[in-house]
């Protein structure tokens, strides 16, 4: 296990260095105005421009290594890079400035809680519908309360969460004059009542989503499981349906399950950046948003790796987590 | 008609002197207002009279509104965009004139409206006691004086970014202080946007001199002697601040002898999402809320009784921006079909409804007499698609023409519902739309460079004549040639005659010649078209008391309104 543990870690690194070049690479030759002239404004002068850039390091060379496709080539090296600044600032834990002048790390630290807290109760919300309405549609197939559930679900995927986030903040206004609250972010550890008001509501919007995947796949896994010999045999054994489902098909219906739920918290982080901006949660996903606006590449590439690390971290706990739900997976 | 409507109420709800005194607070430091027509009562009954059923002013408590785009900077000399709704909280100007009604004056640094030698000469007297707030930025706690006037003005004419750059340069011939009391400008001829331009929330409002004197950036910090002071570390650049009561602050309120403003902190937040500002204007989250039409007003007013609606014309528009430097822009029969194709009714029914705004012409119609009547536009700006594409097939030979058009993806200034319809009309009398949408950020940049053959475009909002005029000109609105060339640049006798309209001091006669003007402009096929300005129903909380009305934006320098829960 060590040694696989090992190799998925190289394998990791691998990726996030291609992630990082892929992410540079796109964010420069994308369309759109240079970030220096964005951020020169109005009335723009050569000289200031130039002092943006240099500021910026706009005028260093992307990449620390170049070659001039010459015959023969020529290699040619720089000491300052965009590329090489950047990942510098990364591994020095600084991550660089944003376009207002402030530190993106900072940023982060700020920003880091809002955006966990939503995405925990996010996925507590996507396993709590999920998994149990899963089954439930699963042991009552074909059944009024299947349909019902099904329908559900097919609604929570193919309603936009943004559409859905309007409809929650303006209904409840509509009806009974009520509303979250929209203004920063408040505390669980200051005032928890306020705070599950704050963050409840968009984590039952991006849940929604979440959760109407888990649930079709958690209803079919667990179909497929229902229909396994052993399953079966435990039933002609004259055990209780309840323990037919609990201790012997649930577990194994969980392991594709558990895959998606890993994947559904990666895709939930895109889904923040929107409803972030709804609900006015100053989250990373805001800060993301903002920040593609105004071309800010420091903070555009900085959180797309961050995303790209989450993932491959959620991969691999995902593949470790096989280990422990079905001990017939062993890794070599 | 809307229009008489507008303009009756608009009469109605014209201040009246003692209004003028009460809502400014001239108080224990001087007479700071000056009432340049007579007023009495002239029209504005008992009830209606700010503290006649008020109450006493409560001190405390924070206002809160929301912006929902990026500020930039804030920068005073330079910052457009929502950033100018905080200048007039945190610095000075030397007076002001209210645009909506020309009757209202705020004399803020100077001590009244400057003294007239002649029309080119302006004296200011400043006003003692102008003292800059407690700071963290090494600016002493010192009353601003004449010197700090100068330092403005010459960083105006220093800095090309700088908002007022094309007053400064084309109509300042000189600006001197010759003591710490006395200072004077002289314009290079008559100027008849002078007291508007240098009372402006837009580049009008002035930092103290050691910040040009030390190079002390003022993008995201500053302090002045206004009503109030950043809180430290609470500006960001999306549009967010915390501003703080200037316990330096010169001004009191006559009534009570009090100390403006009343409110503690002024803070701004950023809500981008339309339905989450309203759900946080209904929930008291917010202090104020910008309605969309007159319909939303009546659904909010339904839960919320007790709240206030301040109703203006908006002074601003959509507008359709072509670049005549460029073909087919350049082919004056071309600029008249794109004239033609609009139905700008159209766009009045179906964004804001018939009784929510009004079409435009070059000058849009929320400038009252400035603007040409319904009648002479139906005449000079007909909709006649039939006629577009007549006048197409004349000049190309073919049924339709190409045209290339930039526009942000926003929905600010309802520009999302103005695509689709522009779009619509445009196909509809001839012309082939190669669509080119972008983040507003790129759009802005290259609008700005006039980097476009055409553009459908978002404007500031323009109190005066002047700008809208300006958009015709070779030199544009900015005065450097940003954002837009005029047909000014194809034809020397309407940038004369653009140039000739600033220099009429008369009011009666400037009216004349601007409607003369945009008759030329027409005739010459115009290279900028508005398409409708819309009311503006600016909804407050019922705890705001006493935030003055009928005065358009000059109600950002007053500071002797109150909440009277201590939140709202």
């Amino acid at each position: 296990m060590g040694r696989y543990i090992t190799r998925r870690l190289i394998q990791a690194a691998v990726i996030l260095v291609v992630l990082s070049l892929s992410v540079f690479v796109l964010l420069h030759v994308a369309p759109g105005a240079d970030p220096a002239q964005l951020r020169c404004g109005l009335g723009c002068t050569d000289e200031r421009l130039a002092a943006i850039r240099e500021d910026l390091g706009l005028n260093d060379p992307l990449f620390p290594v170049s070659i001039d496709i010459t015959d023969p080539p020529i290699v040619s090296f720089a000491s300052a890079s965009q590329y090489g600044t950047w990942i510098g600032n990364l591994f020095s834990g600084s991550l660089g400035i944003d376009f207002n002048g402030g530190s993106v790390a900072k940023q982060l630290q700020n920003r880091l809680p809002v955006t966990g807290e939503l995405l925990l109760f996010t996925f507590i919300t996507t396993v709590v519908i999920g998994i149990p309405f899963g089954i439930i549609s699963a042991i009552s197939r074909n059944s009024p309360a299947d349909y019902g559930v099904r329908f559900g679900a097919i609604l929570g995927l193919a309603v936009p969460n943004f559409w859905v986030a309007t409809l929650v903040i303006l209904i409840p206004i509509q009806l009974w004059g009520y509303a979250p609250p929209l203004i920063g972010s408040v505390s669980f550890f200051d005032n928890p009542w306020d705070n599950l008001r704050q963050f409840v509501p968009p984590a039952i919007v991006l849940g929604a989503v979440s959760s109407a995947g888990v649930l079709r796949l958690t209803r079919s896994s667990m179909l497929e499981v229902m229909r396994q010999d052993y399953v079966r045999t435990a039933r002609s054994k004259g055990l209780g349906e309840w323990v037919v489902i609990t201790r012997h098909a649930l577990k194994n219906s969980l392991i594709p399950v558990v895959t998606v739920l890993g994947l559904q918290l990666v895709a939930l982080l895109g889904g923040a950046v929107i409803i972030e901006q709804v609900f006015n949660l100053p989250g990373i996903g805001k800060y993301f948003f903002e920040a593609l606006f105004r071309k800010d590449f420091q903070v555009v590439q900085t959180l797309t790796l961050y995303i790209g690390v989450v993932v491959v971290l959620m991969n691999l706990s995902v593949d470790i987590l096989y280990a422990w739900l079905d001990p017939r997976i062993r890794y070599s | 008609m809307a229009t008489k409507s507008y303009w009756q109420r608009f009469q109605r709800e014209r201040i009246s002197r003692r209004r003028l005194l009460v809502a400014t607070g001239a108080g224990a430091t001087g007479l700071a207002v000056v009432a340049a027509c007579g007023g009495g009562g002239d029209g504005t009954d008992a009830d209606e009279t700010p503290g006649a059923e008020l109450g006493d002013p409560v001190r405390g408590g924070r206002y809160i509104y929301s912006t929902n785009g990026d500020w930039g900077t804030i920068d005073p000399v330079t910052s457009v965009g929502f950033a100018p709704a905080i200048f007039p909280r945190l610095y000075n100007v030397l007076v002001e004139q209210s645009r909506r009604d020309p009757s209202f004056f705020f004399a803020d640094l100077a001590e009244t409206l400057p003294e007239q030698v002649d029309e080119e000469t302006y004296n200011y007297t400043i006003r003692p006691g102008v003292k800059i707030a407690p700071n963290d930025l090494g600016i002493p706690e010192r009353d601003l004086d004449a010197f700090d006037a100068e330092s403005w003005l010459k960083r105006i004419s220093e800095d090309e970014r700088a908002v007022h750059r094309a007053f400064t340069n084309q109509w300042l011939q000189s600006f001197e202080a010759s003591d710490a009391t006395n200072f004077q400008i002289k314009t290079a001829g008559p100027y008849s946007y002078f007291l508007p331009r240098l009372g402006s929330p837009l580049g009008g409002c002035m930092p103290p001199k050691e910040f040009a004197e030390q190079e002390i950036s003022l993008e995201s910090q500053g302090v002045g002697a206004g009503p109030f002071r950043i809180q430290a570390g609470t500006f960001e650049e999306t549009g967010e601040i915390i501003l703080e009561r200037n316990t330096n602050y010169y001004r009191m309120d006559e009534r009570t002898g009090e100390q403006l403003p009343y409110v503690d902190e002024f803070q701004a937040v950023r809500l981008d999402d339309r339905s989450a500002r309203r759900a946080a204007f209904q929930t008291n989250q917010i202090s104020t809320y910008t309605a969309e039409t007159a319909d939303e007003v009546t659904e909010i007013r339904a839960a919320k009784p007790d709240l206030q609606v301040f109703e203006d014309p908006s002074n601003t528009f959509i507008a359709f921006s072509m670049n005549p430097t460029k073909p087919p822009w350049d082919n004056a029969d071309i600029r008249k079909a794109a004239m033609f194709a609009l139905n700008r009714q159209d766009y009045v029914d179906i964004i804001v409804g018939p009784e929510g705004g009004q079409v435009n012409g070059l000058v849009h119609w929320s400038l009252g007499p400035f603007a040409l009547s319904p009648e002479e536009l139906d005449e000079l700006q007909p909709f006649d698609p039939e006629r577009s594409k007549q006048l197409i097939r004349d000049a190309t030979g073919e049924d339709t023409i190409k045209i290339k058009v930039i526009y942000p993806v926003t929905d600010i200034q309802f520009h999302d519902k103005h695509l689709p319809i522009w779009l619509q009309q445009m196909a509809a009398a001839g012309f082939d739309v190669e669509e080119d949408p972008m983040d507003f950020g790129t759009w802005l940049l290259r609008y700005q460079n006039v980097e476009y053959d055409a553009s459908l475009a978002l404007n500031q909002i323009y109190e005066t004549a002047e700008v809208p005029m300006d958009w015709h000109s070779k030199n544009g609105p900015q005065g450097g040639g940003e954002f837009a060339i005029g047909i000014g640049e194809l034809l020397p006798e309407i940038e004369q005659a653009i140039s000739d309209t600033k220099a009429i001091i008369d009011p009666e006669e400037q009216i004349a010649n601007i409607h003369e003007v945009q008759k030329q402009i027409y005739e010459a096929g115009p290279a900028f078209l508005p398409i409708m300005t819309w009311n503006s129903f600016v909804l407050r909380q019922g705890a705001v008391k006493n935030w003055p009305r009928g005065i358009g934006a000059s109600n950002l320098y007053l500071n002797d309104w109150w909440l009277d829960t201590g939140t709202a």
